[in-house]
């Protein structure tokens, strides 16, 4: 689940850390570390914009939706590979159960992609110069798009190919 | 070749404690945070709490249709992935609101695609809910089933 956890056993630095439980921002604002410290931040203080309405919130991920559709090459070869799996799907008449697997495939792909550009917008508006830390951001998240990737290819191979083979081999024979 | 391979390993001798103003090795900080990160969804976030009640009512749903374990293992997968998108969406929008307090087209770029994510992982898990729980649920009801 969480691949970025990097267990360095036998660490000196654990220690002195376990002792720090609040932490001063530049600010004078002090940050809890405790279980109970994240939940008392409040957002709002520290956005320029704020959106209660469900129908707002609608609205932007649907402006986000055609960004990504309009913009990523990534997101136009996920629509493409969506089309071809959904046809080949009808072609082989899969089970009604296996469409969960393969939504849930996609949908993971097209999440990712989306998570990832995001990320990556993040980054270039923290900022636009090279920078280390840019580069793991950046780096890690199309790692996760990648993962998403593999996940589906493997699924496309456990679920259409043996019906692929099927229907080809019944056609030829 | 060789400038391949050092353009695939670059990244990984980047250490990012050199960047970070508090690093932790320690598993069971580790869980407090992430602990402190749910907390925070489910206090500040009203979407959340939506959504937990939502997830309930699928499970509960499902366990009342008796569904088979392998499509209660679905309902659950799709169930997290939209948990997921969701906390990484906040997680996104805290780091645009943290690179940047003005407004700015690269800012409305990475939190409405973050939404998009959101979206599209609760798309999916209507399709799924309705491919999985679906056919059991016209079942139930006497009409006839795909």
């Amino acid at each position: 689940m969480s691949a970025e956890e990097q267990p360095k056993a036998g660490n000196a630095e654990i220690d002195a850390e376990e002792e720090k439980d609040v932490l001063i921002t530049p600010e004078g604002e002090e940050l809890d570390l405790s279980v109970l410290g994240t939940m008392k931040i409040d957002a709002g203080k520290h956005t320029p914009t704020t959106n209660s309405s469900r129908l707002k919130s609608l609205k932007f991920a649907v402006a986000g939706l055609l960004y990504v559709l309009a913009r990523e090459q990534s997101i136009r070869f996920a629509s493409i590979v969506t089309v071809v799996v959904v046809l080949l799907g009808l072609w082989l008449e899969i089970p009604v159960f296996y469409w969960a697997f393969l939504t849930l495939a996609l949908g993971s792909i097209w999440i990712t992609e989306c998570l990832n550009t995001a990320i990556e917008a993040a980054i270039n508006l923290a900022s636009s110069d090279p920078h280390p830390m840019a580069k793991i951001g950046k780096d890690v998240a199309s790692a996760a798009a990648l993962v998403s990737t593999i996940v589906f290819v493997i699924i496309v191979i456990l679920i259409l190919l043996p019906r692929i083979i099927d229907r080809l081999s019944s056609l030829s024979g | 070749m060789r400038d391949y391979i050092e353009l695939l390993t670059s990244t990984m001798k980047i250490d990012p404690d050199d960047y970070s103003p508090l690093t932790s090795r320690n598993r069971r900080l580790s869980f407090a945070y992430a602990v402190a990160g749910w907390l925070y969804m489910l206090r500040r976030q009203k979407n959340t709490r939506i959504q937990m009640v939502a997830s309930i009512m699928v499970m509960l749903l499902a366990l009342a249709l008796q569904v088979d374990a392998v499509r209660l293992a679905l309902l659950v997968i799709v169930i997290t992935i939209v948990w997921m998108a969701e906390f990484l969406n906040a997680a996104v929008e805290a780091a645009v609101n943290l690179a940047t307090t003005e407004l700015h087209p690269m800012a409305k770029v990475g939190k409405d695609v973050a939404a998009a994510a959101v979206l599209l992982g609760v798309v999916a898990s209507i399709i799924v809910g309705v491919l999985v729980l679906g056919p059991p649920l016209l079942f139930r009801l006497g009409l006839p089933g795909p």
